[in-house]
């Protein structure tokens, strides 16, 4: 028996989504309570999307930025595949690894080194943009991509937008509909299972020209398909000889083919002082690769007599641009081998 | 058994090698034996005679996974091999092995609970099962090839999403410690399994499944999933990684000081990560990736295989370090046991026995050529290494003439793979529960008191000898059997009222988690997060009731599974003609100081036993399984045939 037509033992809840926040969300259930660190909730619902047209295709303009993702650390991570086999059984209440909305990808050959391919929340949202129905849209509370399946007629069009490789869009041939990451309707499931912290999610968006708190001005520019993604509490600042010493990780959360594509970054800074006035520029630009949804720490020294404390403002410009390998290129440009 | 299956997928696929027939088998006639290891047990009851031979066609070797398998399970996920061991001496008897990594979820993905695998074929062949496709394949081109060529040659052929257990030249040449392995080193190593795999010319079963397994109640699953994993495991914040566990458990690898870990550390040669089976909180194991390239990278690697060489440590000038991996990873590519080579073979080195120029080895004991030529020769049988492909008790009783007994005692080693002699590793450490624990096991299967003893008595848990782990000592012997002095006795080495149902307790937990395919790390019964250390004894079964909506709700019923389960196995040891004689430790150890000194005497152990055989309905004059438990248990009809088949009497 193969157990190919799962049932759910909850009834009168969509079959996907029963165990998740997101069914919760459908039902009523304030959102609000559930995601208390979603702080950004209203500004990225409010800030202009990215448009234009990328690679041919037709990129729906007014989707707004899904303000939360998952991230995958793979120092982190032991390959243990509880976040596939967790997220299969919350959506479809069964275990799986074909009816999981992302896919481990572990090289057992080679120190068991793994990546999580998941669905990034595109800020293009191929996926969304070749919907012919309107089944695809972005959730009004995490602004993840998600299909409704009682509107989906299984065309399978979103599956072949998907620019991740392989497509982070499935199609369930029982059911005629195509499932994809809907974040748990803001609890991730896989983040909240994953034994050793190497699946993060995060809330937290910033991106062009998006001024926070007064201090930090952080620009990215570049590619727009790259979304450049910082995590505030990592932008240290310290006083050192000479100068200031600027400490900070960006993380890239569109498309990167597995390996295929790498996503860089060049970070410059300028220091202000408190009437606004320049006090020093960074010495030069920090150049991260990153390989695919991860992470890459930088670090920038600003020649100044001033100290850390005397600074008002503090602008992080970040040039992006993703390189893509020749077709049929074995390797990726960090030496990497390709898997898949 | 209801109309929809959860957690079993409800078919065991039986391949006939010499025929090349395949056909299946309902699962639901097993599942009063739970699973993995219960189910093993009945089907070689009923597939095999007392007088087949590991390497004889006749044997049948199986692969049976649990319900939980496959299964968001922590702790559930391991596949049992079992089946006759060609490493069992004098007598090759029944054992069983289990495996962990990722192949017995994709069988249950491919809709299949176990793989039986009868006959042999007489040219090498693979066995292919994709889903409810299987084929029996040719596989002259992989003969010959190491385990991991194997694999990158058949992942070329279909892709890496397949998982696949093989054999290595070691089991080709059915060397009696040969293992089945699966991946980088996820293997099944007691009893030279791989070598019955070898004698059926079968160098691999690759698997792949896009199925699913149901779940009866996936809401309570989760809910108990990550209750468990919060008692062992647990992330600081958000941004922290978990620090539980992590790394290798009981090797020096997860200690700063040994030389790969300082170059994890320090430098950018080496990567240091963790790895662990699918499900797991844990991760007990660590991969090693040499980035200069020096060394190909290593997996998994866990607790057993780091056993440093004090040789290697000299010869090498290394605190395990590089020679270390290079060992480990030609033990993977030939699929030779690290375990047997650290107990039974280095030992004849380090004491003398042997010396590198009888095996023609021209490089000292402890040298990275030394372990790799040894472990080369062995594999292929070359010169005197195909008499240690034998097995030490074969080599040292029947090559060397000795009374390796006496022997391997001497030289303090713990596995005598004998079957009518019990093991005894860990006696002593575990003191009474251990003594009688090892006494009434059976061959090789130390770990019976073993994996028990070590939950209770964990130091990641909590410090031993300090004032909480008395507490908590006593806290479990209060709920396990109904008496702090359980604990006292325990600490005071004394074998007591209560060390025969300690024994039974940790022989039953045993019986558990080999059936459900957990892991003897899984244990949720003790906790590092709870102010008094004290976990959930009871959420493993209830893991295992959310799965397969079959209540087992009390210890009682437990142990209903459990002594069936227990008892099967000794009627599969009766019918091979173990006795009440099995059940002693080795004569010497009772002349032993540090034996003696701790309170061991012969008087003590015989009254313990003949308790334990109370407990478990076993007659304490022969030793033999009574009639009237057999059929308490549900076992009549192994009583009928131990008596009509096999004229063996039984007490009523």
């Amino acid at each position: 028996m193969k157990n190919d037509s799962p049932t759910t033992p909850m009834e009168g809840l969509s079959r996907r989504n029963f165990l998740t926040g997101a069914g919760l969300v459908a039902g009523g259930v304030a959102a609000a309570t559930l995601l208390p660190q979603m702080a950004h909730a209203d500004e990225a619902a409010e800030a202009q999307p990215l448009s234009g047209d990328t690679n041919g295709k037709k990129v729906w303009d007014g989707v707004p930025l899904s303000i939360g993702r998952v991230i995958h650390n793979s120092d982190l991570c032991s390959g243990c595949r509880t976040c596939e086999i967790v997220c299969a059984t919350a959506h479809e209440g069964v275990a799986s690894s074909y009816r999981s909305r992302l896919r481990v990808n572990k090289n057992v050959m080679d120190a068991c080194i793994t990546d999580i391919s998941n669905c990034r929340q595109c800020a293009g949202a191929e996926c969304l943009a070749v919907c012919p129905t309107g089944a695809l849209s972005a959730d009004p509370e995490t602004g993840a991509r998600v299909i409704d399946e009682e509107v989906c007629i299984g065309c399978r069009l979103c599956e072949g937008a998907c620019p991740v490789s392989p497509s982070m869009v499935r199609y369930d041939a029982n059911t005629n509909t195509c499932f994809k990451c809907d974040l748990c309707g803001g609890d991730p499931q896989c983040v909240k299972f994953c034994p050793t912290g190497a699946l993060q999610s995060s809330w937290d968006i910033q991106t062009a020209e998006e001024e926070d708190d007064g201090f930090w001005e952080i620009v990215v520019e570049g590619d727009a398909k790259t979304f450049a993604h910082i995590e505030k509490p990592t932008l240290v600042l310290t006083d050192v000889a000479g100068g200031i010493q600027f400490n900070g990780v960006v993380w890239t959360s569109h498309a990167t083919q597995f390996n295929i594509i790498l996503a860089t970054f060049d970070a410059t800074a300028e220091a202000y002082d408190k009437n606004g006035n320049s006090v020093g520029t960074s010495d030069g630009s920090a150049h991260m690769e990153i390989p695919e949804m991860n992470s890459a720490e930088f670090q920038l020294f600003i020649p100044t007599s001033a100290k850390v404390a005397d600074l008002g403002h503090m602008a992080l410009r970040i040039q992006s641009a993703y390189v893509t390998n020749a077709p049929g290129q074995e390797t990726a440009a960090d030496g990497t081998a390709v898997m898949g | 058994m209801a109309d929809q299956l959860y957690g079993y997928t409800g078919k065991l696929l039986v391949v006939d090698l010499s025929t090349g027939e395949t056909s299946t088998l309902d699962t639901t006639q097993y599942a009063p034996y739970l699973g993995a290891r219960g189910i093993g047990a009945r089907l070689h009851w009923e597939m095999v005679g007392p007088d087949v031979k590991g390497t004889d066609s006749e044997n049948v070797l199986t692969f049976i996974t649990s319900p939980t398998t496959g299964t968001p399970c922590p702790g559930g996920q391991k596949t049992c091999v079992s089946g006759v061991s060609p490493h069992m001496y004098p007598v090759e008897t029944y054992l069983k092995s289990v495996f962990g990594g990722m192949w017995g979820p994709e069988l249950k993905y491919a809709g299949w609970d176990g793989v039986v695998v009868k006959g042999a074929s007489e040219t090498p062949v693979y066995l292919l099962i994709r889903d409810d496709n299987v084929e029996i394949r040719d596989a002259d081109d992989l003969w010959g090839m190491d385990t991991q060529q194997v694999q990158h040659v058949l992942w070329d052929r279909f892709d890496d999403n397949y998982r696949i257990a093989t054999i290595g030249p070691a089991g080709e040449n059915l060397v009696s410690d040969a293992v089945i392995l699966s991946d980088d080193s996820n293997c099944a190593g007691k009893g030279g399994f791989g070598a019955v795999m070898g004698s059926k010319k079968l160098k691999a079963i690759v698997v792949r499944g896009s199925g699913s397994v149901s779940i009866a109640d996936p809401q309570k699953l989760l809910e108990l999933s990550y209750q468990a994993q919060r008692l062992l495991t647990r992330k600081e914040t958000e941004s922290e990684p978990s620090h539980a566990y992590r790394g290798s458990l009981f090797g020096p690898l997860s200690t700063e000081g040994n030389d790969i870990w300082k170059e994890g550390q320090e430098g950018t040669n080496v990567r240091t990560g963790l790895a662990g089976c699918m499900m797991c909180p844990i991760a007990c194991g660590m991969s090693i990736k040499f980035k200069d390239g020096a060394y190909e990278s290593t997996g998994h690697i866990m607790c057993v295989e780091c056993n440093a060489e004090p040789e290697e440590m000299v010869v090498e000038n290394e605190n395990w370090g590089r020679a270390a991996f290079a060992r480990l990873k030609e033990h993977d590519k030939m699929g030779y046991s690290v375990w047997a080579m650290h107990l039974d073979i280095w030992p004849l080195f380090t004491y003398g026995i042997l010396k590198p120029e009888d095996l023609e080895i021209d490089a000292p004991v402890g040298s990275k050529k030394f372990a790799k030529e040894l472990v080369r020769k062995i594999s292929y049988r070359e010169g005197l290494g195909d008499e240690l492909a034998k097995g030490r008790a074969h080599f040292l009783n029947e090559f060397i003439g000795t009374d390796a007994t006496k022997l391997m005692y001497q030289m303090q080693a713990v596995a005598t793979g004998q079957s009518r002699l019990t093991y005894n590793y860990g006696a002593n450490f575990y003191g009474p529960i251990g003594w009688l624990g090892a006494s009434v096991s059976r061959g090789r299967d130390n770990d019976q008191t073993w994996a028990f003893s070590n939950t209770i008595t964990d130091p990641r848990i909590v410090a031993p000898a300090s004032e909480a782990y008395n507490t908590l000592q006593q806290a479990l012997a209060k709920q396990l059997w109904g008496s702090e002095q359980a604990a006292i006795d325990s600490t005071n080495r004394v074998l007591g009222d209560y060390t025969a149902p300690q024994a039974y307790t940790a022989h039953n937990f045993k019986c558990w988690v080999d059936s459900v395919g957990s892991c003897s790390q899984f244990m949720p019964h003790v906790s590092m997060y709870t102010d008094d250390f004290m976990g959930d004894w009871s959420i493993r079964r209830n893991l295992y009731s959310a799965v397969t909506g079959l209540a087992i709700d009390s210890d009682e019923k437990e142990n209903e599974y459990c002594d069936r389960i227990w008892m099967l196995e000794r009627a599969i040891g009766a019918r091979q003609g173990q006795d009440k004689e099995d059940d002693w430790l080795f004569d010497c150890i009772f002349e032993d100081d540090s034996y003696k000194n701790f309170g061991l005497n012969r008087e003590d152990l015989r009254r313990g036993i003949d308790q334990y055989y109370g407990i478990r309905g076993i007659d304490v004059e022969t030793g033999l399984p009574k009639r009237s438990t057999l059929e308490r248990l549900g076992l009549a009809d192994v009583a009928d045939r131990l008596e009509g088949e096999y004229g063996i009497a039984l007490p009523a």
